[in-house]
């Protein structure tokens, strides 16, 4: 058996925790070990100066001063209902200033990304050339959808300002843009 | 309101436990007058319990004036919650929970308070000799107060509530809401601190002495 087993079952066998078995056991460790008695009195030691903390005085009991104190509580506006400690309550209190914090900051970032129109961002062009024989790879340009709300003559415009010849491209209703030399082939 | 749940009829239980039981029913009579508003029931309940309140907050606080107050504002505490306790519940183990908490409050404040005059300190000292006539046991019992106190709060508090106040290891773990196993760790942890603790200081006052 471990040292430091041994030694919180003879805590137990001091305090009367050990019944039966245990108690048995314990005392015939005692009766043919020297080492075990020798810890037994330590634990003993230990313990008796412990126990002279119950001889402690009865202090005298404030009755008066709690039945004022109750008497005062009386009329207060806030009943206990849960006993939490001041600590325990403060960190209530943080919690539930955090929570309200996120949920406005929530509430704005979804006004702000809902309410009002995305800015308009520049148009994209891909360069990449469609693959033979095989559909939905054609070079295209994104303007972001029909959110923008940009018209076929803007993005025409906006092409020509990044040196894309608007004879090439086709505007189609999905706002892909497609070069008209490739869809014609 | 809640109600109490009924005692197991034992007719033929020991005389310990028939006396625990009688005690059990009388303080449970007690609680249901108090939450009548009966202010007598609530002092007898109160003069019942206060020696283990003021100790058991005595013991995290080590100030006598503190833990009094600690004590008064836990009862307060008690009485204000009561119509909400159910009577089925152990009182003495809900007790103990709001007076330690309180008492771990007051520490707190306490601790970030740098500014405690020295002769409060003195004062408190007086009190505690008052309070304990015999001397040499004044003097044991303010020896294993300072080993105690320098015990880690996590490990001193089930010690003493076990090994002081006699509470059994599930009434502890139901006060410092922790599990039994917790409860068993703890207790063998600090009872290995104190004996190190203890021994250490027996060999210093004999060292001393045969100087």
């Amino acid at each position: 058996m471990r040292r430091s087993r041994l030694e919180s079952l003879l805590h137990d066998y001091v305090a009367g925790d050990l019944d039966g078995d245990a108690r048995r056991d314990i005392e015939q460790r005692l009766e043919r070990e020297p080492d075990t008695r020798a810890i037994l009195e330590e634990v003993r030691s230990a313990h008796e100066a412990l126990q002279t903390l119950r001889a402690r005085a009865e202090p005298p009991v404030p009755l008066e001063h709690i039945q004022a104190a109750i008497a005062a509580h009386r009329f207060d506006s806030k009943p206990v209902l849960h006993l939490r400690s001041e600590g325990t309550r403060f960190y209530r209190r943080l919690a539930m200033a955090a929570t309200l914090l996120f949920a406005v900051t929530a509430g704005l970032f979804t006004y702000n990304r809902f309410s009002r129109p995305a800015p308009e961002q520049p148009a994209l062009i891909s360069d990449d050339r469609p693959s033979p024989g095989k559909r939905g790879l054609e070079p295209f340009v994104d303007i972001g959808g029909r959110r923008n709300g940009i018209t076929a003559e803007e993005l025409l415009r906006r092409l020509a300002e990044i040196e894309k010849d608007p004879r090439e491209l086709r505007v189609t209703p999905g706002y892909n843009v497609v070069p008209i030399a490739l869809e014609s082939r | 309101m809640a109600t109490a749940r009924p005692f197991p009829l034992r007719l033929f239980a020991a005389p310990a436990e028939q006396e625990k039981a009688r005690e059990r029913t009388e303080e449970i009579d007690l609680l249901r007058r108090s939450q009548a508003g009966d202010q007598d029931a609530f002092g007898k309940i109160v003069e019942k319990h206060w020696k283990r309140a003021f100790w058991t907050a005595y013991d995290v606080l080590y100030d006598h004036d503190r833990a009094q107050d600690v004590a008064q504002e836990a009862f307060v505490k008690v009485h204000r919650a009561l119509q909400s306790y159910d009577l089925g519940r152990d009182f003495a183990s809900w007790l103990y929970r709001i007076v330690l908490n309180v008492a771990i409050d007051h520490k707190r404040r306490r601790d970030r308070d740098l500014s405690i005059p020295t002769d409060k300190v003195e004062e408190v000292m007086d009190a505690r000799k008052v309070m304990v006539e015999d001397e040499e046991k004044a003097a044991t019992i303010e020896r294993v107060e300072a080993v105690l106190a320098g015990l880690p709060d996590k490990y001193r508090t089930p010690l003493t509530l076990k090994d002081i106040d006699g509470l059994s290891v599930e009434e502890v773990a139901q006060v410092l809401d922790v599990s039994y196993s917790t409860v068993r760790w703890r207790l063998h942890k600090a009872r290995a601190l104190f004996r190190e603790h203890w021994r250490r200081l027996l060999q210093r006052e004999e060292r001393k002495h045969n100087r």
